[in-house]
C-alpha cells in the first residue's frame, strides 16, 4: 500500500428511488478534488461507517456487490473500468486497499454502475474515499517512494 | 511531471517511534455532529508521520478489542461510536490532507478469516501508511450523529512516525 498523501471522502446518494439495473450515476464537481491525480481509492459499507458525514445511511456489505465504479482521466478514457466497489473495501480485502498508477483524475465524467438492485434501498449513501496528489505534492511523493 | 515519477511499490517507511493519542469524547448534553479537537503535543507536531493506527475497546460483538481500558479504567471506544466518527487531518500548511477518514478503518477490520482472525478480533493487522506533517492541534474527529447527554469515551490512535530531525 503506498502512504497516504492526501485523501478526500465523497458521497454518491442513490436517490429517493433505486436507479434500475445499468443505470449509471455520475459523480458530482468537488472543487477540491479537480486538477488531482488519483492514486487510490477506497470503498466502504456499513460495517465501516454507519452514517455518512451528511447523515444519509450508507449501503449495506451485500449492497457493495451490486455496484461497480468506473473513473475518467482527463483526456476522457476510462482508466478504471467497472471495477467491483467490493474489491475497493478494505474490509473484504484483508486490510489493503487498492493503489493506482497516479492519473490525473476527471471527477464529473467519473461514475458508479448500479449492476442490480439487490440490497440497495432509496437514500443510501456510496462512500468513496479518493486517495490523491496535487502537482505541488511531486516532491513529497518522491520523498515518500522510497 | 507526478506520472514522471517512478511508479510507487509501496511504504518502506519504518516508524522510529509511536505515541498514543487520546481524544475525550463528551457532551453534557444532546450534542449534534460535533467536533472534537485533537490535543496539542509538540512531539506531533511537524514530524513525519507514516503511520496511523486507531484501538478500540470491543468491535463487532466480540468480548475484547486490541485496547480495553484507559488509565482511569473506562473502557475506550467500541463500536458503534467508532463507526460514526470520522477523522480530518490538517497538515503544518494548514491544509486538510486527510478529510473524513472513517475511524474504524484505521483499526482495520477485516472479514471473519480463520487464516487472519486473532481472537475475535478480527483486527487485520496493516497499519494504515499515511505521509505527513501534522499540526495536530488542528485535527479533530468529526462525529456523524448525535451523541447523547453524558457521553463519556476516549477515542484513542497510534501515531507512527520518524522523530524530530
Amino acid at each position: 500500500m503506498k502512504p497516504i498523501i492526501r485523501s478526500y471522502l465523497i458521497e454518491i446518494n442513490l436517490g429517493a428511488t433505486v436507479p434500475g439495473a445499468g443505470s449509471q450515476i455520475f459523480i458530482q464537481d468537488y472543487p477540491t478534488l479537480r486538477n488531482i491525480y488519483l492514486c487510490g481509492v477506497m470503498s466502504y459499507s456499513s460495517t465501516t461507517s454507519a452514517q455518512s458525514p451528511n447523515g444519509r445511511a450508507v449501503i449495506s456489505a451485500a449492497g457493495e456487490v451490486s455496484i461497480s465504479a468506473t473513473f475518467v482521466d482527463k483526456y476522457n478514457q476510462e482508466i478504471i473500468h467497472n471495477y467491483p466497489l467490493r474489491d475497493l473495501d478494505p474490509y473484504f480485502t484483508a486490510g489493503f486497499y487498492r493503489d493506482y498508477k497516479p492519473f490525473p483524475l476527471q471527477l464529473t465524467k467519473s461514475y458508479i454502475t448500479i449492476n442490480s438492485t439487490a440490497n440497495l434501498t432509496a437514500n443510501e449513501s456510496v462512500l468513496l474515499n479518493i486517495l490523491y496528489y496535487l502537482e505541488k505534492d511531486a516532491a513529497t511523493v518522491r520523498l515518500s517512494n522510497r | 511531471m507526478l506520472q514522471q515519477l517512478d511508479y510507487q511499490i509501496g511504504n518502506n517507511y519504518q516508524a522510529v517511534k509511536t505515541k498514543r493519542v487520546n481524544v475525550e469524547i463528551t457532551a453534557n448534553s444532546t450534542t449534534n455532529n460535533p467536533r472534537f479537537y485533537f490535543p496539542d503535543i509538540p512531539e506531533l507536531n511537524n514530524v513525519q508521520i507514516v503511520g496511523i493506527e486507531a484501538h478500540m475497546a470491543r468491535p463487532f460483538g466480540a468480548l475484547f478489542g486490541d485496547l480495553h481500558y484507559n488509565f482511569v479504567g473506562n473502557n475506550f471506544w467500541t463500536v458503534p461510536l467508532i463507526q460514526f466518527s470520522y477523522l480530518n487531518l490538517v497538515n503544518i500548511d494548514n491544509e486538510l490532507v486527510i478529510q473524513n477518514y472513517p475511524c474504524l478503518q484505521l483499526f482495520n477490520p477485516t472479514f471473519p478469516n480463520p487464516n487472519i482472525n486473532i481472537n475475535s478480533v478480527q483486527k487485520s493487522g496493516k497499519i494504515v501508511p499515511i505521509y505527513t506533517r501534522l499540526l495536530l492541534r488542528q485535527c479533530y474527529l468529526y462525529i456523524a450523529t448525535a451523541i447523547p447527554s453524558n457521553t463519556t469515551a476516549t477515542a484513542t490512535f497510534t501515531f507512527y512516525h520518524l522523530g524530530k530531525k
